[in-house]
């Protein structure tokens, strides 16, 4: 089926890595999930399901860990592909799968609990609500005419929920001299969310619509900027790679964007005063861009960014995992995962958390207290915060 | 400040990124997938093929790198003050004579540095161990009467129950997320208590190495006040918890003191610095060490027909025979021979053999310390740092 899928040698260390494992008792780990099933399915394609298939998060850290490369998450979606569910559980899973149409009608989320519990969705999981834009930022050191067109991802929980995180971001870009389009129009998801779900051919369907729905606006574009880690790594390397769908514009994410080519008039307005917080910039990198592109990039945003006490959160998977956490077959696993950054977070009023995805972001803040956005919402208000100062001290 | 790139992220780039970051320099670890340490017990060891291994300190001329014996004081003091700052429980003392650790076939195992997790003897004594239905690798029976039989030394064993949760998808990491939860430890203190009145006053109890992931300590500390007995765990096949707890605590440490871990193929390491990702990304280090010798054998590749390619430098370094079975030793000592430009650490090189004479710690340590003299990376210490004790080692 795919390259090295057939290449286990055994050594079990991606059962070392898997948050679900060592928290779920039931859960058969990646390995048996993976690989040991996919070679009983080869030689029978009658192989059972296994139970509990179902409860794996999709965070690919097992397939990250793999030294011979087996595509463990992405056989594991496979295996759940051949789940049989019942039709309440079915249709639950089918509008999860396709964010981009709560995306559409965001206070679809509002609907009370004694509505959407007989469903199977969980009634302990925050739903999140719709933030307000933010205004621009204007600087007067900007150039009047943008150079360079850029495309901003608008992901479907950005869309839906965190309107201020992309206005942040838009606000922010346009401050740094570009010009950005969002795309795509209408409300599309990446097929992330499918994929996660054990739907690979629908994952595959709805990354094709949101490709032809994305591929008339990408004219002129230098590259592409993500908000979400998930699409981020969905968008450059599950799209080519398992759905031959190649953008002809790079993908890069907010982070490494801001990082390599905000200008230096910017980073010095953040590092020109004190941070103005007490408390501490806790960090957490989502498990896809812990395994797409790594750790400790984000730490180095909010340190250059002049954000308060940065630190890393100690912590593999937060439980979130896209729309894991909203099914009640996984809250009890979900919020044990989550609560290692509450043991860490003892001041939720004080500090906040730094984290590249909307879904990990509304978990974080529910089971610590502390308020938690993307890096886009703390450099936005940090660089706001400082000019306005500025300005009310010029005017003095 | 110097900037330097380590590939890998096994035992040998973990080590190496400690002692950059100790002499005040800039690292990044780039890996493409997990390091090794997961897959053994963590215990460094320093010992040859032959020789008397209880002396270790006598063995220093026969590992394969040559270095003085402050030296290779320098370098176990800075392990194992690595570890400890990363919160791992080794002593404070490198030890002066060497230590056994028991295996769960009942065999001695030389070992040099060993957490207080684990148990290591001098001289062979009795001992009660204990084994866990529904483990795999659970063999107490065995175990003690291998034991018995290699040293003469009495011994018993009991096997406890498996808990009312067990199902059979239980590996060593189940049981230890278990035993770190409040109701399997208490399950645990239980078992024990009830087969603590039959167990020799004094002598060590040894249970699997399942005790806990994250609570290692405490959970072993329970368990010597519930049976009045010394409680030390006995390493287990991989996946190992002695190794994971390391590596959870040691990356974890080197991740809070800004080493970033990026994730990605290292598809081109130049000896001038540049260094590039299968995934488009580049970027220019003032030094590039190579430790990606572990399981594979440092980043090479075999195919079919045979021939070891270095995905570095895209070159073919030579054929390995494909009817036999591979044998690993052969591809690193080939990555060794074909490593003139690159600095290369963590491989097992010039007929370095960890696997047949348990060194792989000192292979660690040697490899490490000659890539980053060569680069000029290492701040020696003045020669008024070396003690007094550590010449005395050395006979």
């Amino acid at each position: 089926m795919w390259n090295n899928d057939d290449a286990c040698m055994k050594c079990s260390i991606c059962i070392t890595v898997c948050p679900v494992y060592g928290q779920d008792s039931d859960f058969p780990g990646p390995k048996a999930l993976g690989p040991d099933w996919f070679r009983a399915f080869q030689e029978n394609p009658e192989t059972p399901v296994m139970e509990h298939v179902d409860d794996c998060t999709f965070c690919q850290l097992c397939e990250a860990s793999c030294p011979v490369h087996v595509p463990i998450a992405h056989l594991i979606a496979r295996h759940k592909s051949f789940k049989k569910k019942t039709p309440r559980i079915a249709l639950r899973d089918r509008i999860l799968a396709h964010p981009q149409w709560v995306a559409r009608y965001p206070h679809l989320a509002n609907a009370p609990s004694f509505l959407v519990k007989p469903l199977g969705f969980g009634t302990r999981s925050r739903w999140p609500r719709p933030q307000k834009r933010v205004a621009r930022l204007v600087s007067a050191s900007q150039p009047a005419t943008a150079s360079q067109v850029i495309g901003l991802f608008v992901d479907c929980y950005s869309r839906g929920f965190d309107q201020d995180v992309l206005s942040a971001a838009q606000a922010l870009l346009e401050l740094w001299g570009f010009s950005v389009r969002l795309l795509p129009h209408a409300s599309h998801c990446c097929g992330a969310a499918a994929y996660a779900a054990g739907q690979p051919e629908e994952g595959q369907r709805i990354a094709r619509t949101t490709f032809e729905a994305l591929s008339p606006d990408l004219g002129g574009l230098s590259l592409v900027v993500t908000l979400n880690a998930t699409c981020d790594s969905t968008l450059r390397e599950e799209w080519p790679v398992y759905w031959n769908l190649a953008l002809p514009v790079p993908v890069l994410s907010f982070t490494e964007f801001a990082l390599s080519r905000a200008p230096e008039s910017f980073w010095e307005t953040m590092k020109s005063q004190a941070p103005g917080a007490a408390g501490t910039s806790w960090v957490h990198t989502t498990c896809r861009s812990r395994v797409s592109r790594g750790d400790g990039i984000l730490e180095a945003l909010a340190q250059k960014a002049g954000l308060p006490s940065v630190e890393p959160l100690n912590m593999a998977c937060c439980g979130a995992g896209g729309s894991y956490a909203f099914k009640e077959e996984h809250e009890d696993t979900a919020h044990a995962l989550g609560l290692v950054a509450l043991e860490q977070i003892k001041n939720p009023k004080e500090d906040s958390i730094v984290v590249d995805s909307g879904t990990c972001a509304l978990h974080l803040s529910q089971i610590t207290g502390a308020t938690a956005k993307h890096p886009a919402y703390w450099l936005y208000h940090r660089y706001r915060s400082l000019t306005e100062r500025s300005v009310e001290i010029g005017s003095q | 400040m110097t900037r330097v790139t380590v590939v890998g992220q096994g035992p040998a780039a973990l080590f190496a990124a400690s002692l950059l970051r100790e002499a005040g320099h800039e690292c990044i670890i780039v890996s493409e997938s997990e390091g090794t340490l997961p897959l053994w017990s963590g215990t460094f060891d320093f010992h040859a093929p032959v020789g008397d291994v209880s002396n270790p300190w006598s063995l220093l001329d026969k590992q394969p790198i040559s270095l003085s014996g402050q030296e290779w004081e320098r370098l176990w003091e800075s392990l194992a003050r690595f570890e400890r700052q990363a919160g791992i429980p080794v002593p404070d003392l490198l030890p002066s004579r060497g230590r056994f650790t028991i295996t769960c076939t009942g065999r001695e195992k030389p070992v040099f540095m060993v957490p207080a997790w684990q148990y290591a003897q001098e001289a062979a004594q009795p001992v009660w161990f204990v084994g866990f239905d529904g483990l795999a690798d659970n063999m107490a029976a065995f175990q003690c009467g291998a034991y018995q039989k290699h040293t003469g030394v009495e011994a018993n064993y009991c096997e406890i129950p498996k808990p009312s949760q067990w199902t059979p998808t239980w590996g060593a990491v189940r049981w230890a997320a278990y035993v770190d939860s409040d109701g399997g430890l208490d399950w645990l203190k239980r078992a024990l208590q009830k087969v603590s009145p039959d167990i020799p006053p004094g002598w060590p109890v040894l249970v699997p190495q399942v005790i806990g992931r994250k609570f290692p300590e405490r959970n072993l500390h329970a368990l010597q006040m519930a049976t009045g007995h010394p409680v030390f765990e006995y390493p287990l096949p991989p996946p190992s918890l002695g190794g994971m707890r390391i590596r959870d605590r040691w990356v974890w440490k080197l991740k809070q003191s800004g080493v970033q871990f990026l994730a990605g193929r290292v598809t081109l390491a130049d000896p001038s610095g540049q260094l590039s990702l299968e995934d488009g990304r580049e970027w220019r280090s003032d030094h590039i060490i190579v430790a990606s010798g572990g399981i594979l054998g440092g980043g090479l590749e075999i195919s079919v027909d045979g021939k070891v390619h270095d995905t570095l430098r895209k070159e073919v370094l030579g054929s390995i025979r494909v009817r036999q079975d591979p044998q690993m030793q052969e591809w690193g000592r080939l990555a060794d021979d074909g490593t003139p430009r690159i600095t290369t650490c963590g491989a097992q090189c010039r007929g370095w053999n960890p696997n047949r004479d348990s060194n792989g710690g000192a292979l660690i340590l040697a490899t490490v310390s000659q890539s980053l003299n060569r680069e000029g990376l290492l701040a020696v210490g003045p020669p008024g740092a070396v003690s007094e004790r550590s010449l005395s080692h050395v006979e």
